[in-house]
This record gives structure tokens, sequence and C-alpha cells, in this order.
């Protein structure tokens, strides 16, 4: 009995120190720069994978072939996309290199459109979770280390309860004709192709 | 022997139990945590890209039941749409090395350091995407997850390009500053406000209703505008935008000094919009001592008349 005892509490101090020791490991991964407005922002270490996580619409979703924000795009990226940090040293953006099966590519991406997690839409299998935030945030990791929030906004179910007011339902049409159109009225060019432009014809940007 | 086997794992059952409890209370809280939160309609501190823009999707949707949006069916409301947003666009670019800080955005809004680090984290899951409201009422929205609308008459308002570029930089800077959610924190302790929209919308509890009466609360907190005290960190890094996208910074007060004379000229609701922003003549002099104090210059090249007259010929094109 007195070995049961003395495995169960190792087990608990380790189950607390591991906690204790992964969270330590959390906030030393996203070490900040100790410098001006430097010190809010999240870096990576080269050779780390991150994960993208903003929509393939999203206009940032691309790679870029200089650390500018109008340079010329490269690749597409989309939601969730697996990359590795090549190049952490600049302020806004990091050069990165897409992995997995696609052909492999390197680019420079804006930094805030990257997390240290990829986002799932549903849950899997879970083995673990940690909060992430605040109180009322949870992260789920997965085996693969995928994460998603527990209960949150993220996925578009909750959107699909809510048209469960016949209000909400002709209302969010509404915003679903004005995305539909937008898209339309955009065109599929690259949209940071579409900015440069904007700028240059408006003398707004050098040549 | 034997026992001694049977023992030890016996024991090694009842340590792994042991550990299995612990994680699986831990786990079973966390869950029972998040959903007790979404019951309740709070919003979680630190939110996703994703997150923002569904939420905001939801806020749109009560904006465009108070203000239908143009209908995006031919020429001339394409090219409209297509402009604004091509505006909108270049400055999110232009201007990612704009201060985030609330520090040096003039200390007018307080953040711990999580927040100010959520602020300068802050990616729109699809870009800025701009709408157009369907009313001659000077009106602009911005929701989380980067919507913007703009009424007609916020636009007609405007006589040049930089001027509408000076009303886009404010707006988009509640958006990319965290304003509505903070403001949102703050004024209604995170949770659902009953409302006649709400109850009328949305019956019941639990949280499918709740996400839905939280776009509603929003979006009523959206129409009443933002505190005075994130207007003028507005003004400020909307004019810091604008210098940084090449155009003229004194465009913000000169926009500003429209809605004086708007204000001046129409009896302004109190329920409406405009009558819970601060003061025009002190936001029109703190944003007149920030450009002589940080010394902002106009781009000379983007102020030659020939590229004055370029983007004024097709802000003329689009809207007048």
């Amino acid at each position: 009995m007195y070995r049961l005892l003395l495995l169960t509490a190792a087990s608990a101090v380790c189950l607390l120190t591991g906690c204790a020791g992964s969270r330590g490991a959390y906030e030393c991964e996203h070490r900040v720069k100790q410098s001006g407005s430097a010190h809010y922002r999240t870096y990576w270490e080269d050779g780390e994978t991150v994960y993208v996580r903003i929509s393939g619409e999203a206009p940032a979703a691309v790679l870029l072939d200089e650390p500018a924000p109008f340079a010329d795009p490269v690749g597409a990226l989309y939601f969730g996309q697996r990359l590795e940090v090549l190049d952490d040293s600049t302020t806004n953006y990091v050069l990165v290199s897409t992995t997995g099966i696609d052909e492999p590519a390197s680019g420079w991406v804006w930094r805030p459109a990257l997390q240290r997690f990829r986002l799932m839409a549903s849950a899997g299998q879970t083995d673990r979770l940690e909060t992430h935030g605040g109180e009322h945030a949870a992260t789920i990791l997965n085996e693969d280390g995928a994460t998603f929030r527990a209960v949150s906004f993220t996925n578009p179910e909750r959107e699909a309860y809510a048209e469960r007011s016949e209000n909400m339902r002709s209302a969010l049409k509404r915003v679903d004709e004005f995305e539909t159109g937008l898209a339309h009225a955009m065109g599929t060019r690259w949209r940071v192709e579409r900015y440069r432009e904007f700028g240059k014809a408006g003398g707004l940007l050098d040549e | 022997m034997k026992t001694n086997t049977l023992n030890l794992w016996f024991t090694r059952f009842l340590a792994l139990a042991a550990v299995c409890t612990l994680v699986g209370c831990s786990l079973f809280n966390k869950v029972v945590e998040s959903i007790s939160a979404i019951e309740k309609a709070q919003l979680v501190d630190k939110y996703e890209p994703s997150e923002q823009y569904y939420l905001g999707r939801g806020v749109s949707a009560v904006i465009l039941d108070r203000y239908p949006p143009i209908e995006i069916k031919n020429a001339q409301t394409e090219r409209q749409v297509a402009y604004l947003n091509d505006m909108a666009g270049y400055i999110e670019r232009a201007s990612q090395s704009v201060t985030r800080s609330a520090l040096r955005l003039g200390d007018h809004t307080e953040r711990d350091h999580d927040q100010q680090q959520q602020v300068y984290d802050l990616a729109l899951y699809k870009g800025v995407q701009v709408g157009i409201l369907d009313t001659e009422d000077v009106a602009a929205h911005g929701t989380p997850g980067g919507f913007l609308w703009l009424s007609y008459g916020a636009i007609k308002m405007c006589e040049s390009e930089d001027e509408l570029a000076a009303v886009v930089a404010h707006e988009m800077s509640h958006i990319i500053l965290d304003h509505g959610m903070a403001n949102y924190r703050i004024a209604y302790k995170s949770e659902v406000r009953n409302s006649t929209l709400s109850d009328t919308w949305f019956s019941g509890s639990g949280a499918v209703s709740n996400f839905g009466r939280l776009c509603v609360t929003y979006a009523e907190d959206a129409f009443n505008g933002y505190n005075p005290e994130q207007e003028f960190e507005s003004d400020n890094w909307g004019t810091r935008a604008l210098t940084a996208s090449g155009y003229d910074p004194n465009a913000m007060v000169a926009v500003l000094k429209r809605v004086e004379a708007y204000e001046k000229a129409h009896d302004v609701d109190p329920k409406d919009y405009l009558a819970h922003h601060p003061p025009i003549t002190e936001r029109i002099k703190t944003v007149q001592e920030l450009i002589k104090s940080e010394g902002f210059k106009v781009n000379p090249a983007s102020q030659k008349p020939e590229a004055v007259k370029a983007r004024n010929d097709r802000f003329t094109a689009a809207f007048k």
C-alpha cells in the first residue's frame, strides 16, 4: 500500500510538473524580443513548424518574393497549411517553405498570418487539452498535435445554429450575397497585384 | 514470485487509473468551462481570425437588417465596390508597419501586455471586406473579422479620394486595434444583453440562441459607436496609416471638418452613431497637433497635379 501511495503521489507530481513544464516551454517558445513594439510580436525559431491561420481567400495568404507588402507573389497559401520557418529576422515578414505533398516552395509571409497550432474544424481524436489564452478558451491537441477550439466560433455550425432564427437566416443571406458579389467584382487576380496597381495609378506608390 | 508480479501489475493498474482520473478530470473541467462560456455567450479572451470572421458575419447580418446593402449586380456597383476594396486593401498593406502600440497612439486607451500582443498578432481571416449601405445617413461600421460597412451618405460627404481614404483608414483602425471586442467587454462584461431585437430574433436560451443574441448585442453596440478614447486612438492610427499609404495626412482633418459641418447642418439624433463620438473640435485639434508633432510630411510624388487628378478622377467616376 505504501508503494502504491508513493507511486500515485509521484505520478501526480510528474503530471503537475509536466503541465508546468509544458506551459513553461509554450511560453518560452512564444519568446518576444524585448525592444519597442517588437516586445509584443510573436517570433519563431528557424526550423520551427508553423501553420497558416487565415483563409486562402485572404489577400495575405500569399508567399512573396521579398519581405515587403507589395512584393511579387510566388505562391498561394491555404488555411491550416503546414510551413517550416527558414528565417525570422525581419520585423513584419517570415521566410517559410512549404512542406508535405505540395511542390516545395519558399517565400515571405506576413507574420500575423502564422501560428504555432493548426486549427481544425472538428475534434477528431483528442488526447490532451491545454488552456489557450483566458479561462474561457481551451485548445485541444489531438495525437498529431493539431489543435482546435473546444467550443467557440470557429465552427461554422455555430452560425448554422443561429440561422434557426428566420430573421437571422434572411439577414445572413444578405452577407452571403455581398461576399459573392464582392468576389466577382474583385476577380481572380492576386490581390497584392491589384493593390500595387491601385497605389501606382494614384501616384501613391513609387514605380 | 507470482504474488510479487501480481502486486506489481495491480500497482501499475492503480497508478494508471489515478493518472487517468486526474487527466480525465482536467479535460472534463476544461470542456465544461468552455461550454459554460458559450452558454453565457461570453467572448473568449483570445480568439482566432476565423472566430472573429464568423462573429463578424453575424454582426454584419444585424447591420444589414437595419441598413440594406447595395446589390452588386451591375457594372456601376461592381466598380464602386471594387474601388473601395482596392483602396482598403491597399491601405491595410501599406500600413503594416504602422505602430499598434496604445502608448504610441496617444495613450488614449489602456491595454495589458496580453491585449497588446493580441492586437499585434491580429490578422483578418479574409482580409478587409468593404460593403456599401444604401442610405444617405452618415454611417460607418467595422465589425470583428474585417467587415467594413460605409453608407452612401458617408461616401458622398467626402470631396476627394484622400478624404474617403481617411474615412476608410479611421474605420479600419477600429477593426485592427480590436476596439469592438474591447468595447464590448468593458460595456457588457462580455455577456449578452437582452434587447427587443434579440428577443424578437432569438427566443429560448442555450448556446444556440446565445450566439445570435451575442451578434445582436455587439451590433447594437456598434450602432452606438465606439467610446471617445477609442475614437481618438483611431484618428491617430488612421492619420499614420494615411501617411504610410502616401495620402495627405491633412485629409483626416478635412474629413473631420466635414463631419463637423454635417453635424451643424443636421439635428443629430441622440441615438445616432455620431452623437456618441467625442466633440469634433477636440478631435480636429488633436489630429492637427499629431501631424505637427510627428512631422508627418506629404508624399511629394502623390501631390503632383497629375497624381491628385488621377485619384480624384477615379473617385468621381465611382461615386459622383
